[in-house]
Formats: C-alpha cells, sequence, structure tokens
C-alpha cells in the first residue's frame, strides 16, 4: 500500500530509508534517539520535506502534497490535542475539515469516543483528561479522519509505566481494527513487540535490520538491537559450530564501538584485534561471517575453573554488578565483554567485586549463531 | 529572622515603595482634574450638546479605527511572527515607526499622502471628487495609523510564544491553511489580540495632533474629545476639565469591563 | 508626549498648586528694579505667535543696545499665554494679539496699562495659483470651496467671526484649526482653497500662499496691546524692551512685517 524511499538532508544528518507498508500492517520504526525516525515519520506525514525519493499509496506519488492532502492521520507523542476544543470537538475537527457537516462530525466524534471508552468525557477539555484518556481521545481524533495511512510518534512515551500497559492493550485492540498502513515509531521494545508485524531498526538515518519483531529480538543485527532485547552479541567468522570472533563490533562492517556499545551486549572495545581471538562453540553449525548471540542468563560464573562440559569457557574479571530486577547483572571484562545474570546469593558466595578474578562458562546450546 | 515566614507571593518590601510611588504619579493629574472640577455646574455643562456629539464621535471613530487595525494588523503581525521575509527586521521597524513620530509630524505625512494634493489622494480626488481630510473617515484613518502598531506588537509577540505544533496537528487532519488560522491558530493567540485590540482603541480615543493635522476640527464631524478639550483650554479651562472627566469616565468603565479580558485568558 | 495631556496636567497641577499656595520667590519691587526671580538683566517676553519674526529681530536689537542683558521669548497663542501668566508664570512682558487676551492678564491686576503698538488685518490666503479662483469673501461662501477658519477661542477666529458678521456673510468652513501655524500649513498644502488669517502671517509664508485684502476686513482689525507686567521680576529693562517696541525702529519692523501702526 505504501511503497516509499525517504531521503531527508540536513546539515549534519541523512536519512535515507526505504519504507514499505501493507494494507494493515503496522511497522514500527525502532532505533536509538537521533536515528532519524521521528524525521522519517514527518516525512510521510508531509511535515518534512523529502530531499529527495518519493511515496506511493497505492501506486499514486504523494510526495508533493502537503499534509492537509494527504490521507493520512497522525498520533503525535504529546498529543496536541486543542486545548480550546472539548474531545468532542477534538476529534469532530478532522472529518469537519473533510467536508463533513457539523451535526455529522459531531455524531462521528461520539461513536469515536464511545469506541475508545470516553464516551462521557466528550465535553472535558484537554486540560482535565488524563495522559491515558488523552491518547485515547488523540487516538480516536486520528482515526475519525478514515487515513490510509495511521502515523503514531512515541505513542506511549509519556503515559507512566502503569497507565502503558493498558494503553498499550487497547492501542493493539484498535490497531487490529485499522485496515490501513500503521507506522509506529517506539523505542520501548516492548511496545514494537506486542504492537508491530514487522519491526524496522533504524540507525543513523539507514535501516539496520528488520523483520517480524521474534526474529529480529532472536537474531539482533545491532549492538543497539542486542540491549533493547538484552542479549549479547558478537561477530565472527563461522566454520561448522565453532566461530572465531572478530575485533570488531555487531552493527556495520568495521565500525569501532562507542562507549555505549562498549558496555552491555556489545562486544570489543575500539577494534583493538584480539591477539590469540577466542573461539565459541555454538547450538548450529554455520559457515562464513556470522553474528552470536547469548542471553546473559546463560553465562555461570565460578570462582575457579571448573571441571566438566561447558566447551566456552574463559577467565574474565568482574567490571561492575548491578541489580537488574530480581537477579543481578554482572559485567565481565576480558577475552570478551560479556552480562552475566546471577543471583544475589551467588554474588555473596563468590564475592563478586570489581576487580576480581573469575571464571565465566557458557553452554554451547544456548549460544546462537546465525549469518550475518 | 523575617525571611523564613514569608510566601513566595510577597512582594520584597523595598519594592512597594517605588509601586507606591508609581501609582501616586499617575494617579495624581487624575487627582487634581477631579479636585478641579467645576462640580457646580457639571450638570448644565454636561447637557451641552457638543459635549455629547464630541463624545460619540470619540467612541465610533477608535472603534471603527480599532476594527481597520484589527482586519490589517493581525495578518501582519502572522507575516512578522511566522512569515519566512528576508527584510523581516526593516519591516518590523518600520511597524513601529508610528510610536516615535510625532503624531503631529504623523499627520503631516499623512496629508502629504493622502491628502487632496496628496501622491495618493490626488487620484482618489480625480475619479471620486473624494478626500479624506475633513472627513469622519479622514479622522478615523489618523487614529488608525497612530494605534496600529500597538495592535502589531501585542499579537506579533503572542504568535511568536503560540506553540505552532498544534497547527501540525491541524494540517495532519486535513485543514486548509485558512482553517488553520481561523480554528486554531487564532483562537490560540485571542488574549493577545484582545490586548491588543484594547490598548489599540485607548490609543485611538486619546489621539489629537494626527487627527487634528490630517482631518481638522470642525464640531459633529472631526471634533473629538481631545480636540475639543485642546480649544476649551484656551478660553475656558473648565469646560475643557468636564470635557477630560468625561472621556476618562467612559474610557475607564469601557476597559474595567473589559478587564478579564485584557490581561489575558483568565 | 501628546500636548492635550500635557495641557490637561499642566494646567490642573498648576491650578493645584494655585489652591495649595505657593510661595512665591521673594517679591522684587518693580520701581527698585533690583531684579530677582529671573535674574538681572533677563527679560523674559511672553508673545503671540505672530510677533515672533519681528520681535525675534527687536530681541537682538536689545541685546546689542544694552549688553549684558539676555532677551527670553515665550511664543505662542495669546490665550494661553495669558492663562500662564494668571498661573503665576515668570513674565516681564506680555505683547498679546487681541484686547481681550490681555483683559484677562489686566483683569488679574497684573499689567500695567496697556498700550496698543500695532494692528493685524486679515487677508483671505489661498494656495499658489488660486486653483478655486477666490475673488472675494463672498466666493468664501460657495459650498464647493472648501475654507479653513481658525478656531473662535483663537483671536484670528474671532477676528474672522466679526469681519463675516460685518460684511453679512456666513461660511461653513471644512476646519477651525488651533492656531494661525496650522490653519497656513493647510492652505500650503492644498488641502483647503482659502482661509482668513492675518496679513502678518501671509507674508511671513514667504511666498508659499498667496493673499488678497478684501474690503470688509477693516471691520475686524486686531489690536495688538503690549504691556509690562506688575510682577516683572526683572524691573527697569523690561520697560526698556517695551520702549523699544513702541521706538520708530520697533515701527518700522513691524511695517516690515504686514503689521499696521495705531
Amino acid at each position: 500500500m505504501i511503497e516509499s524511499r525517504l531521503i531527508v538532508e540536513r546539515p549534519r544528518f541523512r536519512l535515507d530509508i526505504e519504507l514499505d507498508v501493507a494494507r494493515g500492517e503496522v511497522v514500527a520504526l525502532l532505533g536509538p534517539n537521533g536515528a532519524g525516525k521521528t524525521t522519517a515519520l514527518r516525512a510521510l506525514a508531509g511535515l518534512v520535506p523529502l530531499t529527495g525519493g518519493h511515496i506511493r499509496l497505492d501506486g499514486e506519488p504523494i510526495q508533493d502534497a502537503p499534509a492537509e492532502r494527504r490521507p493520512i492521520g497522525m498520533v503525535f507523542q504529546d498529543y496536541l490535542l486543542f486545548p480550546h476544543l472539548s474531545a468532542l470537538e477534538n476529534v469532530a475537527f478532522g472529518p469537519r475539515c473533510h467536508g463533513m457537516s457539523r451535526k455529522a462530525s459531531r455524531l462521528l466524534a461520539r461513536e469515536w469516543l464511545n469506541r475508545v471508552g470516553l464516551g462521557e468525557h466528550a465535553v472535558t477539555r484537554p486540560g482535565e483528561l488524563s495522559g491515558g484518556q488523552a491518547q485515547r481521545v488523540a487516538l480516536a481524533r486520528a482515526l475519525a479522519v478514515r487515513p490510509r495511512l495511521l502515523l503514531l510518534d512515541e505513542p506511549l512515551a509519556a503515559l507512566d509505566a502503569h497507565t502503558r500497559l493498558d494503553i498499550r492493550a487497547r492501542l493493539h485492540h484498535h490497531l487490529g481494527d485499522f485496515d490501513g498502513a500503521a507506522v509506529l515509531v517506539t523505542h520501548d521494545p516492548l511496545d514494537a513487540m506486542v504492537l508491530a508485524d514487522r519491526l524496522v531498526v533504524v540507525e543513523n538515518g539507514a535501516v539496520v535490520q528488520q523483520g517480524p519483531p521474534s526474529a529480529v529480538a532472536r537474531h539482533p543485527r545491532t549492538g543497539y538491537v542486542a540491549r533493547l532485547v538484552g542479549l549479547n552479541l558478537y561477530r565472527g567468522v563461522a566454520d561448522g559450530h565453532a566461530v572465531r570472533l572478530d575485533g570488531v563490533t555487531p552493527g556495520g562492517a568495521g565500525r569501532p564501538v562507542s562507549q555505549e556499545d562498549g558496555r552491555l551486549g556489545g562486544a570489543f572495545p575500539g577494534g583493538a584485534g584480539w591477539p590469540g581471538g577466542v573461539t565459541l562453540n555454538v547450538a548450529e553449525s554455520q559457515s562464513g561471517p556470522v553474528f552470536v548471540a547469548f542471553p546473559p542468563s546463560a553465562v555461570a560464573i565460578y570462582r575457579s575453573r571448573p571441571d566438566g562440559s561447558p566447551r566456552n569457557l574463559w577467565e574474565a574479571t568482574v567490571g561492575g554488578v548491578e541489580r537488574h530486577g530480581d537477579s543481578v547483572r554482572v559485567l565481565l571484562t576480558g577475552p570478551i565483554e560479556a552480562a552475566a545474570d546471577v543471583t544475589a546469593a551467588a554474588v555473596a558466595e563468590l564475592d563478586l567485586r570489581p576487580g576480581r578474578r573469575v571464571w565465566a562458562a557458557l553452554k554451547a546450546t544456548e549460544t546462537h549463531a546465525y549469518p550475518a | 529572622m523575617g525571611a523564613a515566614h514569608r510566601t513566595a507571593g510577597r512582594m520584597p518590601w523595598v519594592l512597594t515603595v517605588p509601586a507606591v510611588g508609581g501609582l501616586v504619579f499617575l494617579i495624581l493629574p487624575l487627582a487634581g482634574l477631579l479636585v478641579r472640577a467645576p462640580w457646580s455646574t457639571m450638570g448644565e455643562r454636561l447637557a451641552e450638546p457638543r459635549v455629547l456629539e464630541a463624545l460619540r464621535l470619540s467612541l465610533v471613530t477608535a472603534t471603527l479605527a480599532t476594527a481597520i487595525c484589527l482586519v490589517l494588523g493581525v495578518p501582519l503581525a502572522w507575516l512578522l511572527a511566522r512569515g519566512n521575509l528576508p527584510g523581516r527586521r526593516l519591516l518590523r521597524a518600520l511597524v513601529t515607526v508610528p510610536l516615535v513620530l510625532p503624531p503631529v509630524v504623523g499627520g503631516v505625512a499623512l496629508l502629504l499622502v493622502l491628502g487632496r494634493n496628496g501622491l495618493v489622494g490626488r487620484r482618489l480626488h480625480e475619479a471620486f471628487g473624494f478626500s479624506l481630510p475633513f472627513t469622519t473617515a479622514g479622522v478615523v484613518v489618523a487614529e488608525a495609523f497612530v494605534a496600529m502598531p500597538f495592535l502589531v506588537i501585542s499579537v506579533e509577540g503572542a504568535l511568536k510564544a503560540a506553540d505552532s505544533r498544534f497547527e501540525e496537528a491541524a494540517a495532519t487532519l486535513g485543514a486548509s491553511r485558512w482553517r488553520v488560522f481561523s480554528r486554531i491558530t487564532l483562537p490560540l493567540v485571542a488574549p493577545g489580540v484582545s490586548a491588543g485590540a484594547v490598548l489599540c482603541w485607548a490609543r485611538a480615543l486619546g489621539e489629537f495632533g494626527a487627527t487634528i493635522t490630517f482631518a481638522g476640527n470642525f464640531p459633529g464631524t472631526t471634533q473629538t474629545m481631545p480636540l475639543a478639550v485642546y480649544l476649551a483650554l484656551e478660553t475656558d479651562p473648565e469646560a475643557a476639565i468636564v470635557l477630560s472627566l468625561v472621556l476618562l469616565a467612559v474610557s475607564v468603565a469601557v476597559l474595567a469591563g473589559l478587564r478579564g479580558r485584557w490581561v489575558g485568558a483568565s | 508626549m501628546k500636548p492635550i495631556r500635557m495641557a490637561s496636567a499642566a494646567v490642573a497641577l498648576l491650578l493645584a498648586l494655585t489652591a495649595c499656595g505657593t510661595t512665591r520667590a521673594a517679591e522684587p519691587d518693580a520701581a527698585t528694579g533690583t531684579g530677582t526671580g529671573t535674574g538681572g538683566g533677563t527679560v523674559t517676553v511672553f508673545a503671540a505667535a505672530s510677533l515672533t519674526g519681528v520681535f525675534t529681530q527687536l530681541g537682538k536689537d536689545f541685546e546689542a543696545a544694552y549688553p549684558g542683558t539676555r532677551v527670553r521669548f515665550n511664543f505662542g497663542s495669546s490665550a494661553t499665554l495669558a492663562q500662564q501668566i494668571v498661573q503665576g508664570a515668570p513674565a516681564d512682558v506680555f505683547a498679546a494679539a487681541s484686547p481681550a487676551t490681555m483683559r484677562t492678564v489686566t483683569d488679574a491686576s497684573l499689567a500695567d496699562a496697556p498700550v496698543t503698538f500695532a494692528r493685524n488685518r486679515l487677508q483671505i490666503a489661498f494656495p499658489k495659483g488660486n486653483p478655486a479662483r477666490v475673488d472675494g469673501l463672498k466666493d468664501l461662501t460657495d459650498p464647493k470651496v472648501k475654507v479653513a477658519l481658525c478656531a473662535v477661542q483663537v483671536p484670528c477666529g474671532a477676528a474672522a467671526v466679526k469681519a463675516l458678521d460685518a460684511a453679512g456673510l456666513k461660511i461653513t468652513p471644512v476646519t477651525f484649526e488651533q492656531d494661525v501655524k496650522a490653519t497656513l500649513t493647510k492652505v500650503e498644502l492644498g488641502e483647503v482653497d482659502a482661509a482668513l488669517v492675518y496679513r502678518t502671517d501671509v507674508l511671513a509664508a514667504a511666498g508659499k500662499v498667496q493673499g488678497l485684502d478684501f474690503p470688509e476686513s477693516g471691520k475686524a482689525v486686531n489690536d495688538y496691546p503690549i504691556a509690562k507686567l506688575s510682577k516683572a521680576p526683572s524691573g527697569e529693562p523690561a520697560g526698556r524692551f517695551v520702549e523699544l517696541v513702541l521706538s520708530p525702529k520697533g515701527r518700522a519692523l513691524l511695517t516690515g512685517a504686514g503689521f499696521e501702526l495705531p
């Protein structure tokens, strides 16, 4: 339904992505701050002009049309409900602009407010609505114009954690009913997992990975995604079940790891070559360049070198210790940097303090490799 | 120390002195008028037809001038606040010219352009046999000229402070540029527009120099209250005081009536 | 600031000061001429605006004749000046454009016997080229002719009324201007086709407007009185200035400017 190539050039930034969305599909644009995902969304909306590329809706080019003439509906991060109009008038605004009579548009607005569960708040002003209520009005307002393309800019970001759960579920339900194309920008992985049919990961103005959420989560291809889904991620060259890890980080050929990437889930610091190298045994048999990923929970820590079966074993130094939900996440430095989740009891028993030398073991069966 | 007991809203005592001083400074002349007014003859003076005539003329012309300023000034303010013109800074400076120009000079300038022999007025006269000086319309033009900057500056400020993202949201909902302006932008800056309009009206009401220079002085047609007061001052100061008090009373009544509006949306 | 506001404020303040009673500087004895207040050797002259050219020249002559003295002028509308004097403005000499405005001062016992030193006659002024083909006073009654008159409260306005009454004519002007200069400006710019102003004003406009005498003007000739003020701070020099005005030199300057002599 939507077939686009979005190129936006700014003084210090360039966005160049291809984005296709099928009818009824929900695509989530995921990425770190400054990646360009909001710019892409605004370009689809017509609020940002394209420097190049095109946007085709059912074959018809719309990149030259101004925002008011595109068949879109948009939900903004701050909702942007018109403060001088009631909830009903806000929702009726769009249909009215499209030529509907005042009476008909108000009727339609009432229907939509009922559908999002806010029927009795028709005359309330936006200033008196709670965050969750405002979000629902914003959604109703965008859907009331029967858009062919629905755009959502971090729709749940302004909500507190509790409200977010409820609203996410409702949003999922409404998106399911929506028959056009939907593009959603988020940096909350849970939003992406729950709401999207397909994930498009954008970093530095380019698409670095896309696919169904579960596939992306299982096989992250960049440090950012890995961090998002909480995996340790590395690149290497596979030969059967053995993978020789590079001194280069995932996330793009040959790019040195940033400070951020260097911590959790990233691989090696600053592109330094790895003398001797580390070889990991992995569950799958692969050949050629691969990503290797394993969850922190797959790493076991020992005070002294264990005997027995673990095929992946190395000596490491404790870099840091932090709470992580019910368990404790230990950051290990050494031949490879990795995060390991252990119980609090284990921390005490092993006396895990920064600087302590320990042994880390990883079961091959829990270490996954997939083509890069 | 007393500091611990002070609440956030109380004025530091050191400011009360200049504040009271400022108040006294502004009110003293008014007090003078009230004290020296000829209260004994007030009744018959007020009944004089020329008093009501001048008052009516003042109120009508000031209101018409404000209407003109709104129609021309709000779009101009939008242009200055949001437009992407290259010479915007210069334009903004030009708009404030009537503020710094002595009103009489403004009146002369208007004569040179719109007078019977003026650059533009000449064509008007040739085509329609009509010229603005000495007409009530001329009074409205003179008042609009001096009062417009007040409106433009107020509205420009309000537009600059307004959040333009609401306009983006409206565009995504299909609103044409006109609808965005009339349904979203304007209502959101309404307090600023009201404040500007009130300032504009008050300025127009009190205008003297440009009015008498451009439109002249003729009772019923162009003699507004300020003109009547000035001429009365020549021979009959008590009449001048009476006229001044009438104008003051009416102005205060109108402004007080708009009180809730002109200090912002309450 | 707008003149009207300043005028009202000034009047009110002056009225208030009078009501509360002012402490004046030590009243100088006029006869001794010791000259406190404005200071010895400075003469302050309040004069009608139409006397600006002549009196300024006389002031220079006075200063030349009496070295060490200074003459300060306050030119303006006679009515306003009279009011200011009554309210206590520090003037030595008052030269008014009409007996009526001088009377305001003499009624307040502030002036010694005034003397008429000049007379001013009205003229019809019209823009260069006389676009409305004005020929006499009667032409001004034509509704198609736009006429500017001085406001009745101003001496030249009062004179115009007298002249028109004497001629038995009624004019409806398009404007009553607050002073002669404003009236002339309207003529100069061609906004009006004619105006009734003083002959001296037409001459002072030096070719920017043209003037036409009319017979009925004799009925409304304005006498200009001059008087030394009884509370004159500067004493004797004030009297000497008055003498200069009445002297042959003064009279020559006055006729040169278009005044008539009594």
